[in-house]
C-alpha cells in the first residue's frame, strides 16, 4: 500500500509539472505534427452527419463562425469578426472577416454562410446540427460580409452553438452545382475545400491524411508546415506510436500513464473535463419515483473509491451537475452525499423497504429488482457498471448488469425509455446541453425527469446573453437538481493528453476541441 | 479406394481401443503433457466451489492490482477481483463455448456429411458443392457482422460459429461414410430391412465416431482462438461473464501498469488449445491412422 | 475443361447468393442501426432524415430486392456510412491487403513446406520433434496476443521496427521502409498457416514415402536425393496445393484482426469497422468481392493441379 501511495504521489507531480496555460505567439515556423484518428473519417464535408474522426480533421480545414478557445473555454468570434443580437435575442447579425479566401483561391463571402445554413436546415441534408437551427426562420445576406439570422423565439445560445462542430462554413461555389451534398463524393472523401488553417494534400482513406499549411489563412499562416492524421484504431497502439515517434499527440487514459512517464521526449497535459459520467434512473419506473430512494442509492455507493479506481489520480466526484470546466458558472455549495450504507438502509426503510430473511430488500412482497444498462466500448463505464452492481447488491438489491451494443439495445431502450437504469457519459460542451438533458421536454431527457423549477430557470438562461445572469440561474439549477436528483453523478474525470515534448502550444484540452486552434501548434 | 478389408479394427474390444489410445498418448510427449494439464485444469475447475478461493465476481475496490498472496493466489485485477478464481470461471466459459460450438459444427457437419455420403448422386453433389463453396467465402466477416449486430451472448457465438465452421467436419465424415457404405454390415443391415434413417444413424454414424472425436477435439481449440480474437475486436463474450478471451482483452488496457494480467489468460489459452490439438492428433493416430492425412 | 470452370463458377455464385442473402436478413432482423445513427444525442427527425435518404425506412424485403438488383448488375452499391462506392473503397485498400497476404503466403510456403520436408526426412529426430513443438505452439497462440508481444519487444523496447502503419508518411516510397512496416504483421499473420502447412507437408510426405512407386524407385538403386527430390516431392506437394487454396480466405479473415492491431490500411480492418458500424452494404460487398477472388484463385489452383498430375480429370 505504501508503494502504491508513493507511486500516486509521483504521478501527481509528473502531471502537475506539465500543466501549463501559456500560449506562445512568437514561435518558430516549420515542421509537421502527427495526430491519430480512431477511424476513417466518414465525411470531409463538416455539415454532413459523421463521427469523432470527421469532427477532428474537419476543424483544421474548415472555419466556423465562432469557436471555443481551448485555453479559456470561452466562445470567441472566428470566421465572424464580431456578432451581435437584438434585445429579445431573435435577430443575430454576424460581421464576417474580410479578405478571406477558400483553399482554391476563390473569395469567401456572406453567400457561403447563407448556403451553409440553408443546407443545414434542409431535411434532405440530414445535418446533425439541424436541431440547432430549428428556430431559424430566415438567413439573409445583408452585404458581402454581413449575415443576419432571424429566429422564431429567443435563443441566448445561438452563437455558442455555432462553435460546437458541424456548423463550419462550406464553399457555395464548389457545392452548389450538386443536387445533393452527398453527390460531391470527391469533396467528401478526398478533396475538401475550406477556409481553415490547413488544406488537404494527400488523402489515403483508411490510412492517413496529409495536410499542408494554408499560406493565406485569415488568422495568419500556421506555425507548422503541415498536419498528418493517421488512422489508428487501437488505443494502445496509439500510445505505442507516440513512444516510437510515429504520432505526436494522443489522448491518454490513466492506466496508460506509466508508459510515458520518465520519458524525456513526452509531456503530459491534464485539464478539467467538460463532461461527466452519470447513472440515470428511469423515472417512469415507480421504483425510483420517490426522491428518498434515489438519495438512499446515492449513499449506498462509495463513489470516491470508484472514481479513484477507474481513473487513478484523475477521477473525482461531487453532487454538482455543472462541469468544473465551465469556469464562469459559480458552483453551488452543496454537501457531498457520502458513502454510508447504514444511512442508505435507514432511508430505504422509511420508504418501506426492509431486508428479508435472504438479505434482499423487500416491500409489499416485492424485491428491489432492476438492471443497469451499459453501452459496450467504454472501458471505464463498463467497469463502473460492475462496481455499482456490487454496491447495490451489498445493501440487498437484486441487480442485473446488462452490457449492450451502443447502436443496438442500449440506444433502443434509451429512445423508448424502457430501461430501468443506465450509465451514460454526458458531454457538456455548452450549457444549453444541460437544458436538453434536464428540462421536461428536453430532447435528451430519456429518463423522463421533470421539475418545473428547473424548466423555469433554464428558460431564464436561454432568454439572456448576459453571462452573469446565466451563471446565477445555472447555480440555482444546481441547487434544485441537488434536492431532486435526476441522476447520480459518478465521475468527474480530469483528462490527459500526451505529446512529443518538442511540440509547443498544446492547449489544456482534448485533441478534438483544440483543432480550431491547431494553427498555433509549433515544433521546436 | 473402397477396401475389401472388413472393419476388423472395429471388432476390437473397448479395452483394446483404450490401450491403443494410451499407447499413442504415451508416444506423443506434447500430448501427454497437454492431456495432463487439461485434466488438472478440468479437475480444478470442477473443484472450484470447494477450494478456499474468493468469488470470481466479488469486487473489492480496496484490493485492486494486488500481488499474489495466500488469499489471492495470483493476485487481483483492476476491480480487486481474484485472478485465480476468474481464470477458473473464465476457463469454464471458454472451454464450454469451445465444446458447444465444436459440437455444433460436428452435428451440422455430420448430418450433411452422412447424407451426402449415404445418398450419393445429386444429393452428394449439391451438399458438397455448397460445402466447398462456403469454404471460399470469408465467413469470418459475416461472423463479425452477425456477432456485432446480434450481440455476443454465448448462444449467439455458439450458433454463429456452428453455422460457419461445419465444412471441415462435413467433408471428413462424408469420406468416412463412403468407406463404410459398401461394407458387409451395412449391406446386411439393409437386407434386414433397415430404413435410410436407421441405417444412417444406427449403423453408419457410429462407424464415423473416430472422425467425429478428432473433429471435435481440434474444433474446440479453434473456437477458443476465435473467441479470443473476437474479444480483441470487442465482439467476444460480454462481461461480466468472464472468459479467457475477454480477460486477455481487458488486460490490454492495463498492459503498462499490470502486464502480468495479460500473461495468465494468454498462457491458459495457449496451453489449452495445444492440449486439445495434440489430443486430436492422438485420437487420430489411435482410432484410425487413415484419417491422418485428411485434416479437417 | 471449360465446362468444369463454368460449373465451378456457377456453384460458387449460388453459394455466395445463399450465404449473403441469409446474412442480409440476419442483419435486418436484428435490433439496432447504423453507427452514425447510434448517437443518442442525435435528433430523432435528423435520424429519420438519414434513414429516409439511405432507404433504410423501407421494409427489409424492398431493401433486399433493391440491393440484389444492383448486385445483379455488377454494382456493389454505396457504403451506408461513407456514401462512397463499395468497390472503390475495396480497390483503394486492396493493394495493402494483397501485400500483407502475399508476404504472409510467402512466409507460409517458404517456411512451412521446407520445414515439413525436413521433419519428414528425419522423422522422430530431435529436429522433427523441435519443429513439431514449434508448430503446435504456433497453432495454439492467439495471434493478436503474439502481435502485441512482438510490438512491445521489437518496437517499444528495442526500437528496431515500427509498431504500426504501412509507411513513413511524408517520405518518398522506399522498399526498405515498406519492408520494415511489413515484417511484424506478416509474421504474425503467417504463424498459424505456416505451422499448419508444415504439419500437412510432413504427413503428406511420409505417406508418399511408403507408396509402391517410391519403393520401386529405391530398389532400382536411385539415390535418396533423386528419390526425395523428384518422385516424392511431386506427389507429396499436390495435396499441399489444396490446403493452400483453403488458406487464402483464412489469411483474409485473419487479416481482420492483424490489420486492426497494426493499423494496416487493408480490407480486413475495413470489414471490422463496417461490421461494428453496421455498414451492411460495405460488409456484404467486401464479402462478395473476397469470395469471388478466392473462387477464381481456387480455380487456378485446380488447373495447376491438373498440370502437375495428369491423372486428375475434371468432372
Amino acid at each position: 500500500m505504501v508503494r502504491c501511495l508513493r507511486l500516486f504521489a509521483a504521478l501527481t507531480v509528473a502531471v502537475a509539472f506539465a500543466f501549463s496555460l501559456a500560449q506562445d505567439l512568437d514561435a518558430p515556423q516549420g515542421g509537421i505534427v502527427q495526430i491519430p484518428l480512431a477511424t476513417t473519417p466518414g465525411s470531409l464535408n463538416p455539415i454532413l452527419p459523421s463521427e469523432l474522426a470527421s469532427a477532428i480533421i474537419n476543424w483544421t480545414m474548415f472555419s466556423p463562425l465562432t469557436a471555443v478557445n481551448p485555453w479559456t473555454n470561452e466562445v470567441e468570434p472566428y470566421l465572424a469578426e464580431s456578432y451581435d443580437a437584438n434585445d429579445d435575442l431573435t435577430v443575430w447579425t454576424f460581421y464576417l472577416h474580410q479578405g478571406v479566401t477558400w483553399h482554391d483561391g476563390e473569395p469567401f463571402t456572406a453567400e457561403d454562410v447563407k448556403f451553409t445554413f440553408d443546407a443545414i436546415r434542409d431535411p434532405e441534408t440530414a445535418a446533425t446540427t439541424a436541431p440547432d437551427f430549428a428556430r431559424v426562420t430566415d438567413v439573409e445576406v445583408v452585404d458581402d460580409h454581413t449575415v443576419r439570422v432571424t429566429l422564431s423565439a429567443s435563443d441566448g445560445f445561438f452563437a455558442d452553438r455555432l462553435s460546437l462542430g458541424g456548423n463550419e462554413i462550406i464553399p457555395k461555389h464548389v457545392l452548389e452545382g450538386f443536387d445533393s451534398l452527398y453527390d460531391a463524393v470527391d469533396f467528401i472523401s478526398r478533396n475538401p475545400i475550406g477556409t481553415g488553417p490547413f488544406k488537404m494534400r494527400n488523402a489515403q482513406p483508411g490510412s492517413f491524411y496529409e495536410l499542408v499549411a494554408n499560406e493565406d489563412f485569415f488568422r495568419g499562416r500556421p506555425f507548422l508546415d503541415g498536419l498528418t492524421f493517421r488512422v489508428v484504431p487501437d488505443g494502445n497502439t496509439r500510445v505505442t506510436q507516440l513512444l516510437t515517434r510515429q504520432l505526436d499527440w494522443v489522448d491518454l487514459e490513466a492506466p496508460q500513464l506509466p508508459s510515458v512517464r520518465n520519458n524525456a521526449n513526452i509531456e503530459v497535459t491534464t485539464f478539467d473535463s467538460l463532461g461527466y459520467q452519470l447513472f440515470a434512473w428511469n423515472l417512469l419506473n415507480p421504483l425510483f419515483q420517490d426522491v428518498r430512494v434515489r438519495i438512499a442509492m446515492t449513499h449506498a455507493v462509495d463513489r470516491r473509491s470508484m472514481a479513484q479506481t477507474v481513473s487513478p489520480n484523475l477521477g473525482n466526484v461531487d453532487d454538482v451537475y455543472i462541469p468544473a470546466g465551465v469556469e464562469w458558472v459559480e458552483r453551488p455549495d452543496v454537501e457531498y452525499r457520502e458513502y454510508d450504507p447504514e444511512l442508505a438502509l435507514q432511508i430505504l426503510s422509511e420508504v418501506g423497504w426492509a431486508q428479508n430473511s435472504d438479505g434482499l430488500l423487500e416491500k409489499d412482497g416485492e424485491t428491489f429488482s432492476f438492471y443497469i444498462l451499459v453501452d459496450r466500448g467504454d472501458v471505464q463505464r463498463e467497469q463502473m457498471g460492475l462496481i455499482l452492481q456490487q454496491y447495490f447488491t451489498d445493501i440487498g438489491m437484486d441487480v442485473e448488469y446488462v452490457l449492450a451494443e451502443r447502436g443496438g439495445r442500449w440506444l433502443d431502450e434509451t429512445r423508448a425509455r424502457t430501461f430501468d437504469t443506465r450509465l451514460a457519459a454526458f458531454p457538456l460542451p455548452n450549457l444549453d446541453w444541460a437544458q436538453r438533458l434536464y428540462t421536461c421536454s428536453g430532447p435528451f431527457n430519456s429518463q423522463s425527469y421533470c421539475n418545473e423549477e428547473v424548466d423555469r430557470l433554464f428558460g431564464e438562461v436561454l432568454s439572456t446573453i448576459d453571462r452573469q445572469e446565466q451563471s446565477r440561474a445555472l447555480t440555482e439549477v444546481g441547487y434544485v437538481l441537488y434536492d431532486d436528483p435526476p441522476n447520480m453523478v459518478l465521475l468527474w474525470r480530469d483528462r490527459m493528453t500526451a505529446h512529443s515534448a518538442d511540440v509547443g502550444n498544446i492547449p489544456p484540452n482534448n485533441i478534438k476541441d483544440s483543432m480550431p486552434f491547431s494553427y498555433l501548434l509549433y515544433r521546436r | 479406394m473402397a477396401t475389401a478389408s472388413s472393419p476388423v479394427k472395429r471388432g476390437r474390444g473397448r479395452r483394446n481401443q483404450w490401450q491403443v489410445f494410451l499407447g499413442a498418448l504415451a508416444k506423443n510427449k506434447l500430448a501427454l503433457f497437454g492431456t495432463t494439464f487439461l485434466i488438472f485444469v478440468l479437475i480444478t475447475m470442477a473443484a472450484a466451489p470447494w477450494l478456499p478461493i474468493p468469488s470470481p465476481t466479488r469486487i473489492n475496490l480496496a484490493e485492486t492490482f494486488q500481488s499474489p498472496s495466500a488469499r489471492h493466489w495470483l493476485g487481483t485485477d483492476e476491480n480487486g477481483r481474484d485472478v485465480f478464481a476468474r481464470l477458473l470461471a473464465g476457463g469454464r466459459v471458454s472451454i464450454a463455448v469451445g465444446f458447444a460450438a465444436a459440437l455444433m459444427t460436428v452435428v451440422i457437419g455430420s448430418a450433411l456429411g452422412v447424407m451426402a455420403g449415404y445418398f450419393g448422386g445429386l444429393t452428394d453433389r449439391l451438399i458438397m458443392r455448397f460445402t466447398d463453396g462456403l469454404l471460399a467465402v470469408p465467413v469470418f466477416f459475416l461472423l463479425l457482422a452477425v456477432v456485432a449486430i446480434w450481440g455476443s451472448s454465448i448462444t449467439v457465438l455458439v450458433v454463429a460459429l456452428g453455422f460457419t465452421r461445419w465444412m471441415g467436419p462435413a467433408r471428413l465424415i462424408r469420406g468416412e461414410i463412403l468407406r463404410f457404405k459398401t461394407m458387409e454390415f451395412t449391406v446386411a443391415a439393409r437386407a434386414l430391412g433397415a430404413g435410410h434413417v436407421r441405417l444412417m444413424v444406427k449403423h453408419l454414424l457410429p462407424q464415423a465416431m473416430p472422425a467425429l472425436i478428432v473433429a471435435t477435439s481440434i474444433g474446440v481449440g479453434n473456437v477458443m482462438l476465435i473467441e479470443a480474437g473476437l474479444s480483441f475486436l470487442g465482439l467476444g463474450i460480454s462481461p461480466p461473464t468472464p472468459s479467457w478471451g475477454n480477460m486477455l482483452t481487458a488486460s490490454q488496457f492495463y498492459m503498462w501498469t499490470a502486464p502480468h494480467l495479460a500473461v495468465y489468460p494468454g498462457v491458459m489459452i495457449l496451453l489449452t488449445v495445444m492440449a486439445f490439438n495434440t489430443l486430436g492428433d492422438v485420437f487420430r493416430d489411435a482410432l484410425d491412422p487413415r484419417l491422418r492425412s485428411s485434416g479437417p | 475443361m471449360t465446362e468444369y470452370i463454368i460449373k465451378q463458377l456457377f456453384a460458387g455464385a449460388a453459394v455466395l447468393f445463399i450465404v449473403v442473402s441469409a446474412t442480409f436478413f440476419l442483419i435486418q432482423a436484428a435490433p439496432g442501426r447504423l453507427s452514425i445513427l447510434a448517437d443518442p444525442t442525435l435528433d430523432p427527425t435528423v435520424a429519420a432524415n438519414i434513414e429516409r435518404r439511405l432507404g433504410l425506412d423501407q421494409s427489409a424485403a424492398v431493401q433486399y430486392v433493391r440491393w440484389m438488383t444492383r448486385i445483379g448488375q455488377g454494382d456493389l452499391g454505396n457504403s451506408l456510412v461513407f456514401g462512397r462506392p463499395v468497390l472503390t473503397m475495396i480497390l483503394e485498400r486492396l493493394p495493402a491487403t494483397l501485400l500483407l497476404g502475399f508476404a504472409a503466403l510467402l512466409i507460409t510456403v517458404f517456411v512451412g513446406i521446407p520445414s515439413g520436408i525436413i521433419a519428414a526426412r528425419w522423422p522422430n529426430s530431435p529436429l522433427d520433434q523441435g519443429l513439431s513443438f514449434l508448430s503446435v505452439i504456433g497453432l495454439a497462440t492467439p495471434n493478436f496476443w503474439l502481435g502485441i508481444l512482438l510490438i512491445i519487444l521489437f518496437s517499444v523496447t528495442l526500437g528496431w521496427l515500427p509498431g504500426a502503419g504501412m509507411q513513413t508518411i511524408g517520405q518518398p516510397f522506399s522498399v526498405f521502409d515498406r519492408l520494415a512496416y511489413l515484417v511484424l504483421p506478416a509474421i504474425v499473420l503467417a504463424t498459424s498457416t505456416t505451422a499448419e502447412l508444415m504439419r500437412y507437408t510432413r504427413s503428406s510426405w511420409l505417406e508418399v514415402i511408403n507408396q509402391d512407386f517410391v519403393r520401386s524407385a529405391r530398389s532400382k538403386g536411385l539415390s535418396e536425393r533423386v528419390v526425395h527430390g523428384k518422385h516424392i516431392m511431386k506427389n507429396a506437394l499436390i495435396p499441399v496445393l489444396t490446403i493452400l487454396g483453403l488458406t487464402l480466405p483464412r489469411l483474409v479473415g485473419g487479416a481482420a484482426i492483424i490489420e486492426s492491431l497494426f493499423s494496416w490500411p487493408g480490407i480486413g480492418s475495413m470489414a471490422v469497422n463496417a461490421a461494428i458500424g453496421r455498414d451492411t452494404t460495405l460488409i456484404l460487398g467486401t464479402t462478395i468481392f473476397v469470395a469471388i477472388a478466392v473462387i477464381v484463385s481456387n480455380l487456378f489452383i485446380d488447373l495447376l493441379y491438373g498440370v502437375l498430375d495428369p491423372r486428375i480429370r475434371f468432372d
